[in-house]
């Protein structure tokens, strides 16, 4: 009891620790290094280090100002209110930066805003207050980063924070006793000093361990998406151009000649492609992609070819009016699953927006956007730098025995008739016969249309070396004809144009797809990291009843791009359903309501969490006070110990004892299979009826008997 | 909040510092629990034998048997040879090394007379970052036994003045108590070999046995006393105290010794005792209901009888002229409850009628200096009568 009301008197006394002023010049400076880090963590993703100078310039004036002044007892009132009118002001140009279109106002307000808090360090409370400021610091820096070195802050930081907490303790400790004891000795000291370096090798080594492990199995659910995260961008008010404008193009362009080598241009993005133009593309990161699912990242399609050159048949543009949450709706979601991704365009890229899956609802800042007929999405300018927008996709994925069932015959009949499908069937002619007959000899033993498209696919896939450099195109020739016949290597363009050349021939419709391959994941980012040289090219095949499905002939890329599984749990699924967009509160308010909506679950989560925390201190609180005042509640809980695991055994071992037993009469009837009954029993005995205390050596042998009694040899 | 928000921002640097900082307190947990385990104690004391009042020096040695050190230990070591109030005392240790004893001494003023157990020492540890604290109990069983205080008396008149005619000095003879030992002579039984005094001087030592026949010195302390001992300032330690100095005085005298108590949870002595054994009755006595007139009818024929009784009553005063009537010599010291803060006393009383017989009798009260009224006896019934009036 007294060893309860000690434990209840010391929380009381660390609460009231909290809240006394904080003299420790050490923890104070653990604060300012952990603050530091995250200032410039966020100097670092945005570049904007002016920003950091003037945050940890900020900091170190309200770390000194609190230490010297808070930690006396003896703060300036004048400082606190100007504390108070600079926080406001600051929160006045957060608003003022978002719709002034200022470089990552949030970041800006986070490290100003963090700066001010310093003045107001008071107590240890403030300072772990503080920590968490530098986490939300972090947060906007890890929502900004996209790439790893931003852990090199986040490793500073916790260091910070973990130094923190061991000086703390010790401090407290030191604070709270009579007597410090320390080795006496130099070489007492010495050895401490090894030990403590032993200690810390393996606090890191199994801290790695751990968090790696945790890093490793922590499910990634895909939530709803928020909508441009944490950068409110000034929208394009352009009008959606049937251009495509493509920034990385070079000013000069020579038909036919070979471009620099790696350029970040991809001569596929643009109003034709033409397959006699040659040229490398460069490593550099155009975007990063943050998609709980695989996927080709599609652009547009060109439907029509002269033999040399791809173009789309018809540039009409359709206009998308409607609105939901602020998205524009591309579609209506059917029946499949859906899932959201994030584009962080990185560098600046043509007007097109990509999108992966099949595209329903999009989340860009525009007044406008548009389709082009082949489902490409247009914007009226070039996507520049910084630029982020989310995308709402239904997965994309058929299974082959389905597909195996379709019938193409229609395409004779009056579904042919389709504009899309009539262009889709379109050849150019230049084709030769001996791409026909190429086409017809690989597919004559093809069962169904489905197995002739694998099987131009497989065939071009394993019969064609893919080469960066192909030869140059021979003047007046068809470019099928003279990769599949003369060249026989080339780039995905060729392997594309060649598969839909034979696949018209064999009255299977199908269009030419440009866009990026998905990148490399990093599972530290979460993002699909995607260069100029994953520019790619694939077809699309219409399949009756399902649409255009991908296929991909290129050496070395996925022959099937079809969506992959989508990270899910029961969160995505409630998430899911929250929807307070449909509120009539106008637009604006709209958008924060759906904004708010895309939030919510967090925060009643997050709301949950802490108050289920609030009330379980509560109730431990209640639960330690209730046990100081019926101390008789909780005496002889040994005794019960004991007598738990005597009942415990009794009834694995589905042996009750009646009341007429005694308990070794009862320990005899079963002495030959368990004979270490009878120990236990007389262990309950002399917790029966011996008066002394009972020892917790006693009670810790009834647990090992009861181990023996039932653990398999 | 931060996973929370990595889903929905499918962030993964999010997911990175989620798993850091669950890491962290998961390491956390995990190095707590095993951060206070094969931690090692030995106590020891200064001196083995100590007295009421004494400062005394207790040495706590901690270390871990194996393993790596344990670091920021809170301690709590509870005294009980100390003062209630000063049992207590918090210590911080940032290491406790491996298999090099970290050593820690404290003075301690011995409060009270008794038998001790140190309880075990109770440790604490937030390792590795405060995240869990973890508690455990050290024990190192520790007894220890505290002998009233011993206040030599130069000389104790009234005693003197009693036992002058008839006593003589303590000798050795044929009895069943132990006088002390000496050197084994031709002749000794060999049953009575000290085997323990053997074993220390190297040379063959033989137990001596007082002559019971000697007449003696018998002290009877009184254990009927219901008033509180709470404090350590109570009617009964006066007895105890009064009780061990005159049986001190008796002893370097010469004179053998007996100790009449009324605790039935220690052994009854009808024979002299030897100093050792009168210290450990008087450590261990406490109150205890007794039959008073039963009690003194236990006393030695031929003796002087010294009464020393913390509550007086009537019944002491009958059993005392019982006594008296008898042909013992008797001498009563009779604590004045009254002086200790207790509301019902009839020490005036008992000692009007005690005077009254014939039987000599002091009041000691709690004020006083209980070593000086026994020295200054010869008058001290005029003077203390003096002083309480």
């Amino acid at each position: 009891m007294q060893q309860l009301r000690e434990r209840y008197n010391a929380m009381q006394a660390a609460r009231r620790k909290k809240r006394a002023p904080e003299t420790s010049l050490r923890l104070r400076a653990m604060v300012f290094c952990a603050q530091t880090a995250a200032v410039l963590a966020v100097g670092h993703v945005t570049r904007l280090w002016w920003l950091s100078l003037i945050g940890i310039g900020i900091l170190a004036v309200g770390s000194y100002y609190a230490a010297h002044f808070h930690a006396a007892g003896r703060p300036v009132r004048a400082i606190r209110i100007g504390t108070f009118i600079a926080l406001h002001l600051a929160l006045g140009y957060l608003f003022v930066g978002i719709f002034a279109g200022l470089p990552y106002p949030q970041a800006q307000f986070a490290v100003i805003a963090t700066g001010i808090v310093t003045f107001e360090l008071y107590n240890r409370l403030n300072l772990f207050s503080a920590f968490g400021m530098g986490l939300i610091n972090l947060y906007v820096a890890a929502t900004l980063s996209r790439d790893v070195t931003f852990g090199l802050f986040l490793i500073v930081f916790l260091a910070c924070w973990l130094a923190f907490m061991w000086i703390a303790d010790n401090e407290d400790g030191t604070q709270r006793s009579a007597a410090v004891i320390r080795p006496p000795h130099a070489e007492q000291q010495a050895r401490q000093r090894r030990t403590f370096g032993a200690r810390l090798a393996q606090f890191a080594a199994l801290g790695g361990l751990c968090v790696a492990l945790i890093f490793v199995l922590t499910p990634r659910f895909a939530g709803r998406p928020l909508f441009m995260p944490l950068s409110i961008q000034v929208p394009i008010r352009a009008q959606p151009s049937a251009q495509i404008i493509n920034p990385a193009a070079p000013l000069v362009q020579f038909e036919g000649v070979t471009a620099v080598a790696d350029s970040e241009y991809y001569y596929g993005f643009a109003n034709s492609l033409d397959l006699s133009y040659r040229g490398g593309l460069s490593d550099t990161l155009m975007m990063y992609v943050s998609s709980p699912a695989w996927s080709y990242w599609r652009g547009y399609a060109y439907d029509t070819f002269d033999g040399v050159r791809w173009a789309q048949s018809d540039s009409t543009l359709t206009t998308l009016n409607t609105r939901r949450r602020s998205g524009f709706v591309l579609r209506g979601t059917g029946s499949r699953e859906t899932f959201v991704q994030s584009f962080y365009i990185a560098q600046d890229m043509p007007n097109v927006l990509w999108t992966g899956g099949i595209a329903s609802e999009i989340f860009f800042p525009a007044q406008e956007i548009a389709t082009d007929r082949t489902g490409g999405v247009r914007v009226g300018e070039p996507l520049r730098a910084g630029t982020v927008y989310s995308v709402v996709s239904e997965r994309l994925e058929v299974d082959p025995a389905v597909l195996r069932t379709v019938d193409f015959s229609v395409y004779t009949g009056e579904f042919k008739q389709i504009a899309d499908v009539q262009t889709a069937l379109q050849l150019p002619p230049t084709t030769t016969a001996r791409t026909r007959e190429l086409a017809r000899s690989i597919t004559a033993n093809a069962a169904s249309d489905y197995d002739k498209i694998i099987a131009v696919r497989d065939h071009l896939l394993t019969s064609y070396p893919y080469d960066f450099y192909p030869p140059p195109q021979a003047p007046d020739t068809d470019a099928v004809d003279q990769f599949l016949f003369v060249d026989q290597r080339g780039v995905c363009e060729h392997y594309v144009s060649a598969m839909i050349v034979m696949l018209r021939s064999l009255e299977i419709p199908a269009r030419f797809v440009v866009g990026y391959g998905s990148g490399d994941y990093n599972p530290i980012t979460n993002f699909y990291e995607v260069r100029a040289n994953d520019a790619h090219a694939w077809v699309e095949v219409y399949f009756p009843g399902f649409g255009w499905l991908p296929f991909d002939p290129t050496p070395g890329w996925n022959g099937s791009p079809q969506t992959g599984e989508i990270a899910r749990s029961f969160l995505t699924e409630w998430m899911g359903t929250l929807d307070l967009s449909q509120i009539p509160l106008g637009q604006v308010a709209a958008v924060g309501a759906a904004a708010f909506s895309a939030i919510l679950p967090v925060l009643l989560v997050t709301a949950a969490l802490t108050a289920a925390f609030f009330l379980m201190r509560f109730l431990i609180d209640r639960l330690k006070r209730w046990r100081i005042r019926h101390p008789k509640a909780l005496a002889d809980v040994e005794r019960r110990a004991i007598f738990a695991v005597y009942r415990r055994a009794l009834r694995r071992m589905r042996a009750p004892r009646s009341p007429a037993q005694t308990l070794r009469e009862h320990a005899g009837q079963f002495a030959a299979d368990h004979p270490i009954l009878d120990e236990l029993a007389q262990i309950v005995e002399r917790a029966a009826y011996d008066p002394t205390p009972v020892s917790q050596r006693l009670i810790a042998r009834a647990r090992q008997l009861f181990r023996i009694m039932f653990t398999k040899p | 909040m931060l996973y929370l928000f990595g889903n929905q921002t499918q962030v993964g640097w999010l997911y990175v510092m989620s798993a850091l900082l669950a890491g962290v307190v998961g390491l956390g947990f995990l190095l707590s629990r095993g951060s206070l385990r094969r931690l090692r104690l030995d106590r020891s004391l200064s001196s083995d034998s100590i007295y009421e009042s004494d400062a005394v020096q207790v040495e706590l040695a901690l270390q871990r048997s194996r393993g790596l050190a344990a670091y920021q230990v809170e301690l709590t070591e509870t005294c009980p040879l100390a003062a209630p109030n000063d049992r207590e005392q918090r210590l911080y240790a940032p290491l406790i090394p491996v298999r090099h004893p970290l050593i820690y001494a404290y003075p301690v003023l011995v409060d009270r007379r008794g038998v001790y157990s140190f309880p075990a020492l109770a440790v604490r540890s937030g390792f590795p970052f405060g995240f869990f604290r973890r508690r455990a109990h050290i024990s190192a069983p520790t007894s220890v036994m505290v002998y009233p205080e011993v206040r030599p008396l130069a000389r104790f008149p009234l005693l003197e003045k009693q036992l002058a005619a008839q006593l003589s000095i303590m000798r050795a003879g044929h009895g069943g108590e132990i006088l002390g030992v000496r050197p084994f002579r031709s002749g000794d039984s060999p049953r009575h070999v000290h085997w323990r005094s053997t074993a220390r001087t190297g040379q063959l030592m033989s137990k001596e046995f007082a002559d019971e026949t000697q007449p003696g010195l018998t002290l009877i302390l009184d254990t009927a006393f219901e008033g509180s001992t709470t404090t350590k300032h109570n009617p009964f330690e006066w007895a105890v105290k009064c009780a061990v100095s005159v049986a001190d005085y008796g002893v370097r005298r010469g004179y053998p010794l007996r100790l009449l108590h009324g605790d039935a949870r220690l052994p009854p002595f009808d024979h002299a005792l030897v100093w050792d054994v009168v210290l450990q009755l008087m450590a261990r006595i406490q109150p205890h209901p007794t039959n008073t007139a039963q009690l003194f009818s236990r006393a030695a024929s031929g003796s002087l009888v010294v009464a020393v009784i913390p509550a007086p009553r009537p019944a002491h005063v009958a059993a005392l002229t019982d006594l008296r009537g008898r042909g013992f010599p008797i001498m009563a010291l009779l604590i004045d409850p009254i002086s200790f803060g207790e509301a019902d006393s009839k020490a005036d009383d008992s000692y009007a009628a005690l005077t009254a017989n014939g039987i000599d009798a002091l009041v000691i009260r709690g004020d006083e200096d209980y070593a000086a009224v026994l020295s200054q006896s010869t008058k001290v019934q005029g003077s203390s009568r003096a002083a309480a009036s």
